[in-house]
């Protein structure tokens, strides 16, 4: 009687052991995948970073920046996990880039996560599946940010 | 005389007549798309109707018929199916006014001298001014949610200019125009352009009607989106002549394959 309970104690326990031990799985699972902040690339999207660095009305603000010698083909997407993890938590904690951040949840919009040699380009804009119809309206954020974030600007494009 | 019938057949109903001698001006217009082109005519006419003695309620004697009266002009240029609300009739206006599809009356616009052949067109004008209409910013007071971005191809026809307006499948805000997928389908022949209109004036916090990444101060001109749609169309048609064209509450803007670098800036007018 004595070596059943004993038994059964064991197994109980093992299953508790056992069940944690998934859930820890699961949830270590579900923070990796919610931690990574990387967007996809839009032909669209990809524009504004061409047209700030290539415009020349534009020239003022790529000296001011600095990102005169920044070049077209060094425009990609941010894929480091890192690095859009960084630059989401460089959104998140400032009030005006987080509330309009928050403000696009649900819509057909997204954020875009850019980069040349020594840049950052952030800015939001029509999801990827949009990029068969360009849209039409008025000028939207555009911030550059220095590849060690460092420092940013704000521009109205 | 057809006013004489209408006497007549009050007669008949009634013995007892009030006659009221109204003076109109209408105008006749030749070619109804151009209102420059609309003659002023003065017309002078009397109804008369019974007061009492038939008891049928003091109604008009006689059978309305007014077939003989020109249609006031803003009856006919100004109805437009593209932007005017269903079940809204624009109001009729005094010579040197125009509706303000509000009920209302304003000024009318001053006409365009440019050098810019298509906004110096007297259609275009014509465009621009629906477009500005069904824009809902004829002035700073109205909700910036209330109003819409519109506009339209820009097509050159019979050696001069139209618009064709953008289809009810380009959805609207006051933040932009999101056409359709099949969007390049839609696009008419001998296009030579695309106009929009930024529902705002130079100030203006757009931060309501265009969510947080407005402007807390809007600058006026065409924006990334703007010149992205222009590269698009142009790409499309192998045609890297076409316009972009920008109507705001302030300024007309223009630019081409050069986008921001080669904007152009206009007094407005015709809106």
């Amino acid at each position: 009687m004595w070596i059943l309970k004993h038994r059964q104690m064991r197994y109980f326990k093992r299953g508790i052991i056992l069940s944690v031990l998934i859930l820890c799985a699961f949830e270590m699972s579900a923070q990796r995948t919610a931690v990574n902040s990387c967007t996809s690339n839009s032909r669209l999207a990809r524009y504004r970073v061409e047209f700030f660095l290539t415009l020349p009305d534009r020239k003022v603000f790529r000296e001011e920046t600095g990102a005169t010698g920044e070049k077209v083909e060094q425009i990609a997407i941010v894929q480091d996990e890192n690095v859009c993890n960084s630059l989401q938590n460089f959104i998140s904690n400032n009030r005006k880039f987080k509330n309009i951040d928050q403000s696009i949840i649900d819509t057909d919009k997204q954020i875009y996560f850019y980069k040349t040699d020594n840049f950052y380009y952030v800015f939001w804009g029509r999801k990827p599946e949009f990029d068969d119809r360009p849209a039409t309206g008025p000028k939207t954020l555009f911030i550059v940010i220095k590849n060690d974030l460092s420092q940013f600007w704000e521009y109205y494009f | 005389m057809r006013d004489g019938e209408a006497v007549t057949n009050s007669n008949e109903r009634s013995t007892n007549l009030t006659c009221i001698t109204y003076t109109m001006t209408s105008y006749i217009c030749p070619d109804p798309s151009r209102p420059s082109y609309c003659v002023p005519t003065t017309i002078t006419f009397t109804d008369c109707f019974s007061t009492g003695s038939t008891g049928s309620g003091g109604g008009f004697g006689g059978p309305a018929d007014h077939n003989w009266q020109p249609l006031p002009k803003r009856a006919i240029i100004e109805v437009d199916n593209a932007l005017d609300p269903p079940g809204t009739l624009p109001s009729v206006c005094e010579p040197g006014m125009v509706s303000d599809r509000n009920g209302g009356c304003v000024p009318k616009p001053d006409p365009c001298d440019t050098g810019n052949n298509i906004l110096d067109s007297e259609e275009i004008q014509s465009d621009l001014l629906k477009i500005w209409s069904g824009s809902n910013a004829s002035s700073g007071d109205i909700p910036m949610d209330e109003r819409l971005e519109q506009g339209g191809w820009i097509i050159e026809i019979n050696g001069g200019y139209d618009v064709v307006f953008f289809p009810p499948t380009f959805l609207r805000d006051p933040c932009g125009i999101s056409p359709p997928s099949n969007w390049k389908d839609l696009i008419p022949d001998n296009i030579v352009g695309y106009v929009h209109s930024h529902p705002f004036y130079i100030g203006e916090n757009t931060l309501g009607p265009c969510g947080a990444e407005g402007e807390t101060s809007y600058e006026g001109g065409p924006s990334d989106p703007d010149y992205i749609f222009l590269m698009d169309l142009m790409n499309f048609l192998g045609n890297f002549n076409i316009a972009g064209y920008v109507i705001d509450g302030g300024k007309i803007y223009s630019y081409d394959f050069r986008y921001s670098a080669g904007i152009k800036e206009y007094n407005r007018c015709g809106y």
